[in-house]
Parts: structure tokens; sequence; C-alpha cells
């Protein structure tokens, strides 16, 4: 009988996949997986196998579920088989080691029955397959299960940290702009002074906030980039017009060089206003007080090329990649929500583009957004 | 009454100052921890707004400090920022705030504590 040999062999089958599972790669199996696992596995298939010899074999079910699969039924093989994918999952391994993790145990019986010459009547090698089956489906069923929750899990907790960032940004920017109302108002200070100047710098902060806001959400939710052939000049006279205020007000020199009137590019314009405007923000916050921002737009064989350079000193030692990973702020002006070039990049890929940035140490740095050449017909 | 603003951000630093002033107040500002400590020692504020999230030192800390300046034990110190939350509640009592106001403030909130 097949459960009388699995008793009698328990202990070499164990053995044998012990030494299969510590073969596999990377990541390496733990005494868990073989505790947890196959042991329990195996005593409840004897224990399914020995219910099959009485007088009431439907009982097994009980043990170990049906065949066929189909609507979830409780059994005892079931539950400690969701617990293992469980596990395992929770221990780094792939779904892949929780299939072959059954499979193994299949093998190393056949193997010992073979060797041992002993026989596995039809019914019960059904049994033994019914069992896997409805291991591997518990096991790999409650593995995704909790994967799926896992992701959503920290999506949702990015997702309210970037609704945080934002709220607390949103709460500065209209902060400063009820008080310079509130001056304005009372009538002893000009809406064309300085307080004027703070109110209207902190509704462009609002307008650049709701844009860069909005271009995220649009390139998070995957909606497709809606593409025209855009003038690159048109393009740079627009981001100079806009961007112009803002580098008065911090304080810096803007120049944008002469771009070739024939010159177009096939993209999102949003998008890709969205993208440049952040860069430029970031060249404002950072390069030293005074200091020349530089707007280049120009062709190099069949790509676009858009330069922004600033002069900010150069960027600390390793911070070139971990700088385009959401929330990584490494200036000591911190406003802002620290998800600037993580939706730079993202934006301008929709754009098929790459987006890169070159230290020059001691000066500054220049990001770089690259972009097929087209042109204006 | 004499009024300590200690703000980082120097265009709401600014304003606050302002609208201050504008309510007939003396106001002296500072861009952060340290700073305040030394207009604080000088000046002798009945009233310090204190922002929270600032470079170096933070207000919570900034808070501390200042309660420990001599002559500084009765000044009423309120934290102003955009952090809220209960944690941010506890902190500022753990640390001698005597109040908070939440960003944006409503300017007639400010006439109302002082």
């Amino acid at each position: 009988m097949l459960h009388e040999f699995l008793t009698q062999n328990r202990a070499n089958l164990i053995e044998r996949c012990r030494l299969k599972v510590a073969q596999r790669s990377a990541p390496r199996v733990t005494s868990a997986e073989l505790t947890h696992g196959i042991p329990l596995f195996l005593d409840q298939l004897i224990k399914t196998l020995e219910v099959e010899q009485t007088s009431e074999p439907m009982r097994s079910r009980k043990v170990s579920g049906p065949a066929g699969g189909g609507r979830p039924v409780l059994s005892e093989m079931g539950a400690a088989a969701a617990l293992h994918g469980r596990e395992f999952l929770q221990q780094g391994f792939t779904v892949e080691q929780v299939v072959h993790d059954y499979g193994d145990l299949c093998q190393a019986i056949t193997d010992l029955a073979f060797e041992q010459k002993a026989p596995i009547e039809i019914d019960e090698f059904r049994t033994l397959n019914r069992c896997l089956d409805n291991g591997i489906a518990e096991a790999v069923t409650e593995y995704s299960y909790q994967r799926y929750s896992a992701a959503s899990h920290n999506s949702v907790q990015a997702l309210n940290e970037r609704l945080g960032f934002l709220a607390h940004e949103l709460r500065n920017l209209i902060h400063t702009g009820t008080l310079a109302f509130t001056a304005i108002k009372a009538g002893k200070v000009g809406i064309t002074g300085a307080t004027g100047a703070v109110l209207e710098r902190s509704l462009i902060g609002l307008r650049t906030l709701v844009d860069r806001s909005l271009a995220d959400v649009r390139v998070a939710a995957g909606i497709p980039p809606r593409h025209e052939l855009v003038s690159l000049a048109d393009f740079i006279d627009q981001v100079e017009s806009s961007a112009s205020l803002e580098a008065r007000s911090r304080g810096c020199v803007f120049t944008v060089s002469d771009v070739e009137g024939r010159l177009a590019m096939d993209v999102d314009r949003d998008m890709l206003l969205s993208a440049l405007g952040n860069l430029l923000q970031n060249a404002f916050k950072f390069t030293a007080h005074g200091t020349e921002v530089a707007l280049h737009a120009y062709a190099v064989a069949d790509r676009i090329v858009i330069d922004v350079e600033d002069h900010c000193g150069g960027l600390p030692p390793g911070s070139m990649e971990a700088m385009f990973l959401p929330f990584k702020q490494n200036g000591v002006d911190r406003s802002g929500l620290g998800l600037g070039l993580a939706i730079c990049r993202r934006s301008v890929e929709a754009n098929n583009g790459t987006l890169r940035v070159r230290d020059i140490p001691g000066s500054g740095c220049v990001f770089t957004i690259d972009l097929p050449r087209h042109a204006m017909p | 009454m004499n009024l300590l603003v200690v703000e980082d951000d120097a265009d709401a630093r600014e304003m606050f100052a302002l609208v201050l002033e504008m309510a007939g107040h003396t106001v002296r500002t500072a861009k952060d921890g340290a700073e305040a400590l030394a207009v604080a020692e000088a000046f002798g504020p009945d009233v310090i707004f204190l922002d929270i999230e600032m470079p170096k030192v933070n207000g919570y800390v900034a808070c501390q400090n200042l309660r420990r300046l001599p002559g500084l034990e009765k000044a009423r110190i309120y934290a102003v920022s955009a952090v809220t939350g209960a944690a941010h509640e506890r902190r500022c009592g753990e640390s001698g705030f005597n109040g908070q106001l939440s960003k944006p403030a409503d300017p007639g909130s400010f006439a109302h504590l002082l």
C-alpha cells in the first residue's frame, strides 16, 4: 500500500527533497521551507491514503479536497498549502519554487518506489496526483494573492505619501499668497511692488505644482501622449516666456540660445512643457544666486537635444542616478515634492525620448532631453 | 507687542512680518533656529511664531532651545506649519509650544492669538 510505503520511507523522502531543493539556484531554501512544506504535505497525503482504505473513503476529501479544482473547498491540505505559499512569498521565493517544491516530492516518491520495486496502484497514483494538484493550486493561489495585496498596499502607501507632499506644498504656497493678499488688501502696499511680486510667485508656484501633478497623473495612469508635430522654436519661445518671470523672482540670469526655425518634435506638447519647466525650475532653485541658467535647443544628427545648464556648483558624489528617484532631493532648498525629476524622466520617456544629467564638477550640471528629430513642413 | 517670526522661506517670512507690522506690532525675523536664538536673546519677544520644517534645526528643537533662554520663560511660542496630525500636536506639546497654527493660516487667527 502506498501509505505504508510513504510512512516507512518518510525520512528518506524528506531527505531526497532536501537534497533537490539544496541544488536550486538562489534564493536559497531555508529550513522553514522544508519543515512547513513537504513534511506536512507528506503527512496529509499519508492520512488521505489511509482514509481511502476505510469504508468511508470520501472522508479523505476533508483532508485533501476534491479533484478537479473549481469551487474552493476548505481542507487540511488546502489550508497548509496556503500557509506554505504565503511563507514562500515572505521569504522571497519565486512562484516557480512553490511549484517545484511539490514536484520534487512527486519525483522522490516515484524514484524511491522504482528503486525499491514498490508497486503503486492506479487509484493510489490518482490520489497522489489529486493531492499534488490541490496543494500546488492552493499554494500558488495564496502566493499570488499575497503578492498582489503587497503590491496594492505599497502602491496605496506611495500614493498617500505623494498626496501628503502635495498637500504640504499647496499649504505653504497658499499661506504665503494669503498673507501677501491680506497686506495688499489693507491698502498700505501696492500690487505692483514687492508684496505683489510675492503674491505672483505664490500663484506661479501653485500653477506649476498643479501642472506637475497633472502631468504625473497622466504619466502614472498610462494615458498615452497626444503626439503632434511641434516647432522647436515655438516650443522654446513658450517655455522662455513662462520661465523668465520665475528666473527673475529667483534672482538668476536666464539665457536662451537661438533655435533653427525648421526643427520640430513629434511630442505631447503639454507633457514636454511640464518636463522642461520642471528642469528649469530646479535649475533656478539650485543655481548659485545671480548666476546664469542657460537653455539651448539644437539638432545633432537625427536627434533634437534640449540642454538646461546651471551653476549649482556640481552634483554631490553618487547622486546622478539616485536623483531621478521619487522623493529624492539633493539641494539645500527642499521646497517642492521631490518628485520632479522622477516625473520628468517618465514624461520624456513617454515621448520616446531620454533624460540624462552631466555633472560639471565645481561649476554645475547639464540636464539633457534627447528626442527624435523631425522637420516642419 | 514684540513679535518674532522664524521661517526659512523668505517670501513667507517677509509677508508674515508685514501683516503683523500692519497690525501695529514690532516685528523681528529669523530664517532658522540658530538665528532665532540670537534675535530672541537681544529682542525679548512677547510672542514667537515658529515654523517647524527648517533646515539644520527644526522647529521642535528650536522651541526647546528658545525655552531655555533666560527671560523667555513666559513668552508665548506658536508653531506655524503645513505639518498637521496627532503626532505633530504631541511633539508640539512636548517641545513647549503654547499652540499651533496650520498653514495656510487665517490672518484673523493671529489677531485672535495676540
